[in-house]
C-alpha cells in the first residue's frame, strides 16, 4: 500500500474504526490500541489487498477479529450487561434522547450484549450496509435482521431507564422544595 | 409480507436514504406507503435513528493525538516479506511496533494538504456566517469576488451548476485566499472551494480526486487548469455521483 494510499485511509477512516473499537473494549485506551493495531495490519498486509475499495470492510473486519483475539486471550476487558430495566419503560422518542448526557447515550450502547452490540455499533458508525454488516461478522442476512432489532430494542430499554432516572432527580427536588413550603 | 416483519427488515435500513434504491428494502418501503401506521412509525424509526446515531457520534470523542500517530505508523512499519520471516513472528512484531508508537512516536505536524482539508471542513461546516454575501444568483456571486479581487475563472462541476447558489466568502489560509460557494443540490448541502495551485503546489494536478473526512464532512479534492478544488459534502458517494456528472 503506498503513502497516499494509507494517509486516505487513515484520514477518511480512523474516526469510524475508533468509534467501533471504543463500542467494543469500552474504554479509550483499548479503543486507540485497536485501532493503532488495525492500522499497522494494514501497513503490514495492505499490498495484499488488490481491490482498494475493500479496504473499510477490511479494516473493520480485521478490528473486529484482533478484539476478538484479544478476548480469547484476556479476562481483564469489561463486560457489560444490560442494565436491568423494568418492563413497563414507555417508548423511547428522539426528546428523550436529547435530554441525556452523551455519556449516557455512550453507555446504553456499551450495555448491549455484545453479539448485538456488534452489529448495531457497525450500523450506527460509518453507516455500514445490511450486506456489508452481514460479510463482515460471517453471519447470515437474516441472524443480522434479528440482531440489530435486538440491539435496538436493548439499547432503548437502556436510553428510557436513563431518561426516566434523569427525570426523577428533577421531580424529587422541586416536590422536597414544595414540601417546605407553608 | 405483514408489518412485524417489514419493521424488522427497516431495522436495518440507513436513515440518509443510501438503501433507497436497494431492492433488499424495495416490498417493505412499499409497504410503508400502504399502511399510515406502519409509515409513522418508519418516520419516527428514521428520525430516533438519526438523533441517537448523532448523539453516539458527540459521546465517543476521537483523541486528539490518534491520527498523528496512525499516520506516524507508515516510518515505523514495513510490510512483511513472506520468504523471510514466519507469520508469527510478523504479527509479534507488528503489535510490538504498534504498542512502540503510542508511547515513543510524538504527533507529527500535519501535512499543508491536510491543514488546507481542515481549514476548508471547518469553514464548510461553520454555521455563523456561513456566507458573506447571500445570493442565488451565480452572475452577482462572480461580480462579489471579482470586487474583491478573487478570480473567478474556474469551472463549476456540472452538477453544481445545476444547483442552486446560498452565497460565498472568502477563506484565509496560510496567507492565501480561498474561493467559497455554498450550493443546494437535490436538497444536499455542499460548498466548492477553490484556490490557486500556487498555494499547495505539491498537490498532484494529474487528474485524479482525493477523498477524505475532516471535521464530520467528505471531502473531494483535485487540481486543474492551476486551481486546487475543494468540494465538500455529506459522504464520498454523494460527491462521486455530483463530479461524475462533470
Amino acid at each position: 500500500m503506498n503513502e497516499t494510499d494509507y494517509e486516505q485511509a487513515v484520514n477518511s477512516l480512523y474516526e469510524g474504526l475508533y468509534r467501533f473499537a471504543y463500542s467494543l473494549a469500552g474504554n479509550a485506551d483499548d479503543a486507540a490500541e485497536l485501532t493503532q493495531e488495525t492500522f499497522a495490519r494494514l501497513l503490514v498486509k495492505g499490498g495484499q489487498l488488490r481491490d482498494q475499495s475493500k479496504v473499510k470492510g477490511w479494516l473493520f473486519t480485521t478490528l473486529y477479529r484482533i478484539f476478538l483475539g484479544w478476548k480469547r486471550r484476556e479476562t481483564s476487558l469489561p463486560h457489560y450487561e444490560i442494565a436491568s430495566v423494568e418492563s413497563e419503560l414507555p417508548p423511547v422518542t428522539p426528546e428523550m434522547v436529547d435530554k441525556l448526557q452523551n455519556e449516557a447515550v455512550s453507555e446504553s450502547l456499551l450495555e448491549v450484549e455484545e453479539r448485538y452490540r456488534v452489529p448495531l455499533a457497525l450500523y450506527y458508525f460509518e453507516n455500514h450496509s445490511y450486506a456489508e454488516i452481514a460479510a463482515m461478522l460471517d453471519i447470515p442476512i437474516g441472524t443480522l435482521m434479528s440482531r440489530l432489532s435486538r440491539g435496538k430494542e436493548m439499547m432503548r430499554k437502556s436510553l428510557a431507564a436513563k431518561s426516566i432516572g434523569a427525570e426523577r432527580k428533577i421531580i424529587s427536588i422541586t416536590d422536597s422544595t414544595r414540601r417546605k413550603s407553608p | 409480507m405483514n408489518n412485524q416483519e417489514a419493521k424488522l427488515i427497516l431495522q436495518a435500513y440507513r436513515p440518509n436514504g443510501q438503501d433507497a434504491s436497494d431492492p433488499f428494502f424495495a416490498e417493505a418501503l412499499e409497504q410503508t406507503r400502504r399502511d399510515p401506521e406502519l409509515q409513522k412509525w418508519f418516520a419516527e424509526e428514521t428520525v430516533l435513528n438519526n438523533r441517537v446515531q448523532a448523539r453516539l457520534e458527540g459521546a465517543i470523542l476521537i483523541p486528539s493525538g490518534l491520527k498523528a500517530d496512525l499516520l506516524a505508523l507508515q516510518k515505523t512499519v514495513r510490510p512483511a516479506r513472506w520468504w523471510f520471516q514466519p507469520m508469527k513472528l510478523a504479527a509479534a512484531a507488528v503489535i510490538l511496533v504498534s504498542l512502540g508508537a503510542i508511547f515513543l512516536l510524538l504527533p507529527q505536524k500535519s501535512t499543508q494538504l491536510s491543514s488546507f482539508r481542515e481549514t476548508m471542513a471547518q469553514s464548510s461546516t461553520q454555521t455563523q456566517e456561513h456566507v458573506v454575501f447571500e445570493s442565488h444568483d451565480i452572475a452577482k456571486i462572480q461580480q462579489w469576488l471579482q470586487s474583491r479581487n478573487m478570480g473567478t475563472n474556474f469551472d463549476l462541476p456540472t452538477a453544481l451548476q445545476a444547483g442552486i447558489a446560498q452565497g460565498c466568502r472568502v477563506v484565509d489560509w496560510n496567507g492565501h485566499q480561498a474561493t467559497m460557494i455554498c450550493f443546494m443540490v437535490n436538497g444536499e448541502h455542499m460548498d466548492l472551494f477553490v484556490m490557486d495551485r500556487a498555494g499547495l503546489p505539491a498537490f498532484p494536478d494529474n487528474g485524479a480526486t482525493q477523498f477524505a473526512s475532516a471535521n464530520g464532512v467528505m471531502t473531494a479534492m483535485w487540481a486543474n487548469g492551476g486551481k486546487v478544488y475543494l468540494l465538500t459534502g455529506r459522504d464520498k458517494e454523494l460527491l462521486q455521483k455530483v463530479l461524475q456528472q462533470t
